[in-house]
């Protein structure tokens, strides 16, 4: 007895030794599938047609082919918000009719059946695409026209139509200016609307468009330079229009060799159409973005790509867990300094000493602490009753 | 100041030079560093982007057309039943029409016609909007574009890619038809043209192209744009045909001349001349081309495309140009709207060159400038004078009997103080008189039946006797009479003469802005004249007389006599088609007997009555 008592307490250390080294490692093994990678959870995409009528088909075969393979890389419908005049595919000029073709082998049909267009024809304003990216709509909007992100969310906004210096035109009535746009994002971080954003322009004069962008996390490619034209890249001549334009073909082709679990980076990206095949030259901003585009992948962005292993093992994970660090939170940006509004209004109104404290001692947490107090008493009572005899 | 006298006193050479600008001016519009080549600006025609479908073969063309020779009657029935056979929706249409006012007797004769027009209703679309295919049928010959037209409307039914309704419109009697069917379609009835409503509308029509073919095969395809009084189709729609023509590797030519071969070389430049004083010639005439100046004045853009057959030159087949007509329709099919963009007022030196309004109506701006400097100058110099005249005056102090009698107010002075509203009393009678004369001209024509039948004339004959008689009766009545019932002094001439000056400017403005080419030649060869035209002695009033008669009515007649007879230009006016007639008798008429006014009056310097 005496013996056994003596064996239990060293055994029973050994054990808790032994528990919380597996767990270290664990919870290590945790860490290192966190760390290096993008600290998003969900993926977005906003694909916007700006133009109508027959004449500019190939706008409307640009998104299409874009939300084609965004959707075959992994983003639902229920995550992508597809803006189009949508009088393609049952045009009465249309030869092929109810079908949108993107090159004139005419193999891929990107219009299909399954395809869910969120804003079409007349409410492809400007108006109703500041709603969408800022949320604010009204509140009978169905769920599938809200872009409900959240601020672990990757949002692609890819944008095609006919452009100028420093706007772009809606649907011939009106424009949208880059300022606006700007200010737009600006509104989506200070809501923490999205983690990181991909911003895809394909429209002459492209550059423009994200010139004044100011707010971080945000990463532009554009077609063309200032004062020059995107160009479309080929006609279909059985169908008698252009029917794709450059800088999206070459996109088409990078993303058509890409896969769920591709390792392409940005960095690959932005070296698709150079100017010797698209004629114009791409622009790519990444001042406002922490991570670097060598080792940011393509699906962080074009893709819904989740990092998901399973354990039986129990994790420790505290607030300051490596788990939990965002992958840009240490990076400094490169210029400018930001500074944000705080998640929760509360803290920021206890700081100014408005509200009164809350009582952060429940009814729960009080059972709690007692009845584990109870448990360590009894167990040391136990021990100590061996231990005299 | 000083300007404005260095200006008064040179005035002569200022207007030479205004004049000789002007005429320059517009010459050198015509060499290829001074205008610019067509271009697109309807970007949503998308010319020739799409391949022709090849649904239709020489072979069927050619049936089609093998139905087509011989009688009216039979053809239209044929071509009734064929139309159904194809599967359209095919309708008549009956009209009579009174054609010629002068050479008929007086119970006046009809003309019958039957217009057959055939409606390919849009498959997928709402038909609110549709083009014209219009074949006119001739009289002595067929035309070979029925061939094609049907061959055409045959594909067009086997396909859904047509937004629009196409109309397939088979006219008699060539613009009496079309006229018929567009007053029946938009319900504006003529007054020369008793036309049946019709039975089915087609949607808002948007272009019409008409075709003209008299042979199996072509050389090449003429363009014919002129509307009625100068009217021509968008630009675009030219441009559009031409570019088809490229692809297709057809030759193209506007008003029967082709793009020089080598446009930078003097002959290149004087090819560019020649057309656009020919597309001048006929839009002067205001008379159309084709059965589409009717088309125009519906505000629908339309042009006509002629096929010549040069036998000693290789030919074409229809198939080319029923592919030419398909990408013209597929084009057509793409707009969304009329056509808007590009010019409507141009000059074409070549099928791939215009000439815009911005650029040709300078000319006539300095050309016009002439005389209106010489008015200007004239008003201002007589105040100028006016002045020195009464500062001389009583700086001289003459006595006077009057002015001593005026003084002790005594009542048998006599006023011999000139009023000067009494000359201008005198101008405005003698233009009202010129006016009336120009009416009297106008007028006139309706008494033709009554000579014809005094003098045993033909209509004919009687008409234009008429018309000389009674320009001849203004003429002398005004070499006679003219010093009799209006003596004018220094100033009265003067006057007229400014009113006269600025009456022909301003006439001649207001015609050149409805018809630009009719007013800048009537400006080349009345400027001249009316600028130095004044009250003369000597051998000069003769030259003057000369140089009037030079440009009067019926010389003028005579060097362009080989384009439309005066029967014919009068037969236009009442058909309502172009206003020349009227112009000539109520506008150039009274300017014309004014300056013979001018003329007539000798210098005396009278008290006038």
């Amino acid at each position: 007895m005496y013996l056994s008592y003596k064996l239990v307490i060293p055994l029973l250390f050994a054990i808790l030794a032994a528990c919380t080294d597996e767990q270290q490692k664990i919870t290590k093994q945790v860490e290192k599938l966190f760390k290096g990678g993008s600290s998003h959870t969900n993926n977005w995409a906003v694909l916007v047609c700006t133009s109508r009528f027959w004449f500019n088909y190939r706008h409307v075969a640009n998104a299409l082919s874009v939300y084609r393979s965004v959707k075959r890389l992994g983003i639902p419908d229920s995550q992508i918000i597809l803006m189009l005049a949508d009088d393609m595919a049952c045009n009465a000029r249309n030869p092929r009719p109810g079908k949108v073709y993107n090159n004139k082998d005419e193999t891929i049909d990107v219009y299909g059946s399954d395809v869910e267009v969120d804003y079409r024809g007349y409410e492809v304003t400007v108006e109703n695409f500041i709603r969408v990216l800022t949320g604010r709509l009204p509140p009978d909007t169905p769920r599938s026209k809200r872009l409900s992100t959240d601020d672990r969310s990757n949002v692609l906004v890819y944008m095609t139509g006919h452009g100028g210096e420093d706007f772009l035109k809606f649907q011939d009535a009106e424009e949208i200016s880059n300022v606006e746009l700007a200010d737009a994002f600006e509104q989506m971080w200070q809501k923490r609307r999205y983690h990181e954003l991909l911003f895809i322009i394909d429209t002459c004069q492209a550059v423009s468009m994200y010139g004044k962008f100011y707010s971080p996390n945000i990463m532009s490619i554009a077609s063309s330079q200032i004062g020059e034209d995107s160009l479309s890249h080929h006609v279909d001549p059985t169908i008698g229009v252009y029917i794709i334009d450059r800088y999206t073909y070459y996109l088409l082709e990078f993303l058509e060799s890409t896969r769920p679990g591709s390792r392409k980076t940005m960095a690959q990206l932005f070296e698709i159409c150079p100017r010797h095949q698209c004629i114009s030259s791409t622009g790519v901003s990444t001042h406002l973005f922490r991570r670097r585009p060598d080792q940011t992948l393509v699906t962080d962005f074009f893709g819904s790509v989740r990092t998901v292993d399973t354990s039986d093992d129990f994790l420790h994970i505290s607030p300051k867990s490596k788990a939990l660090e965002r992958s840009t939170d240490n990076v400094p940006l490169s210029r400018g300094h930001f500074s944000h509004v705080t998640q929760f209004l509360g803290d920021q109104l206890d700081q100014l000493k408005i509200l009164p404290q809350p009582d952060k001692t429940s009814l729960g947490s009080k059972i709690e602490r007692a009845a584990s107090a109870a448990f360590l008493l009894v167990v040391v009572m136990a021990i100590i009753k061996s231990l005299i005899g | 100041m000083k300007l404005l006298k260095k200006l008064l006193c040179n005035v002569n050479k200022v207007c030479v030079f205004t004049y000789l600008a002007g005429v320059i001016w517009f010459i050198l519009l015509s060499h290829p560093q001074f205008h610019a080549r067509c271009y697109f600006s309807e970007n949503a025609l998308s010319p020739g982007l799409v391949h022709s479908q090849f649904a239709s073969s020489n072979n069927e063309i050619a049936r089609f057309n093998r139905y087509f020779t011989g009688d009216t009657e039979k053809t239209q029935q044929t071509m009734i039943s064929l139309l159904q056979s194809i599967g359209l929706e095919v309708h008549q249409q009956k009209f009579a029409f009174r054609e010629d006012f002068i050479n008929q007797p007086e119970e006046f004769q009809l003309k019958n016609g039957t217009n057959i027009y055939g409606f390919m209703r849009a498959p997928r679309s709402a038909g609110t909007e549709s083009v014209v295919i219009n074949i006119p049928l001739f009289h002595s010959q067929p035309n070979y574009a029925v061939g094609i037209a049907l061959a055409l409307a045959k594909q067009m039914r086997g396909e859904m890619h047509w937004a629009k309704d196409i109309v397939f419109l088979f006219t008699e009697h060539g613009s009496y038809g079309a006229q018929a069917w567009l007053d029946a379609y938009h319900g504006t009835p003529s007054f020369h043209i008793a036309a049946d409503p019709l039975t089915s509308h087609a949607g808002s029509i948007q272009a019409a192209i008409v075709m003209e073919m008299k042979d199996k095969s072509f050389t090449y395809i003429n363009l014919k744009l002129e509307g009625y009084n100068g009217q021509l189709p968008n630009m675009d729609l030219s441009n559009l045909a031409v570019r088809l023509f490229k692809l297709h590797e057809i030759l193209a030519s506007v008003n029967y001349q082709f793009h020089p071969y080598d446009p930078s070389t003097m002959d290149g430049f004087k090819s560019f001349l020649k057309t656009t004083l020919k597309m001048m010639k006929q839009l002067s005439t205001g008379m159309s081309s084709g059965n589409h100046g009717d088309f125009l004045r519906y505000n629908i853009e339309a042009i006509t495309l002629e096929g010549i057959r040069s036998k000693q030159h290789p030919n074409r087949d229809l198939l080319a140009l029923h592919r030419i007509l398909e990408g013209i329709c597929r084009s057509l099919n793409n707009l969304l709207e009329r056509f808007h963009q590009s010019f409507f007022f141009y000059l074409l030196p070549s099928t791939e060159r215009y000439i815009s309004i911005g650029m040709y109506m300078p000319c006539l701006g300095l050309v016009l400038l002439a005389p209106l400097l010489k008015a200007l100058s004239m008003l201002v110099r007589s105040e100028i004078t006016d002045s020195d005249v009464t500062e001389e005056q009583s700086d001289d102090q003459k006595e006077n009997i009057d002015d001593i009698l005026q003084d002790v107010g005594s009542k048998y002075f006599e006023e011999t103080v000139q009023t000067p509203t009494t000359q201008w009393n005198s101008v405005v009678q003698m233009m009202i008189l010129c006016h009336v004369a120009g009416y009297l001209l106008f007028r006139s024509p309706s008494f033709t039946p009554v000579w014809s039948s005094m003098f045993s004339l033909t209509f004919t004959t009687s008409f234009i006797f008429l018309l000389v008689t009674v320009h001849l009766a203004a003429l002398v009545f005004m070499e006679l009479h003219s010093q009799h019932f209006f003596s004018f002094t220094q100033e009265g001439a003067k006057n007229f003469r400014v009113a006269s000056l600025l009456h022909a400017a301003i006439a001649v403005g207001v015609i050149s802005i409805m018809n630009f080419s009719l007013g800048f030649i009537v400006s080349l060869f009345l400027v001249p004249v009316v600028t130095f035209i004044q009250t003369r002695e000597g051998w000069l009033k003769y030259l003057q007389k000369l140089s009037l008669i030079i440009i009067s009515l019926p010389l003028i007649h005579f060097y362009t006599h080989h384009a439309y007879e005066v029967v014919q230009i009068y037969n236009f006016h009442l058909t309502n088609r172009s206003w020349l007639f009227p112009a000539a008798s109520l506008v150039y008429f009274p300017m014309w007997l004014q300056l013979w006014g001018i003329t007539c009056c000798s210098k005396h310097v009278e008290i006038a009555n």
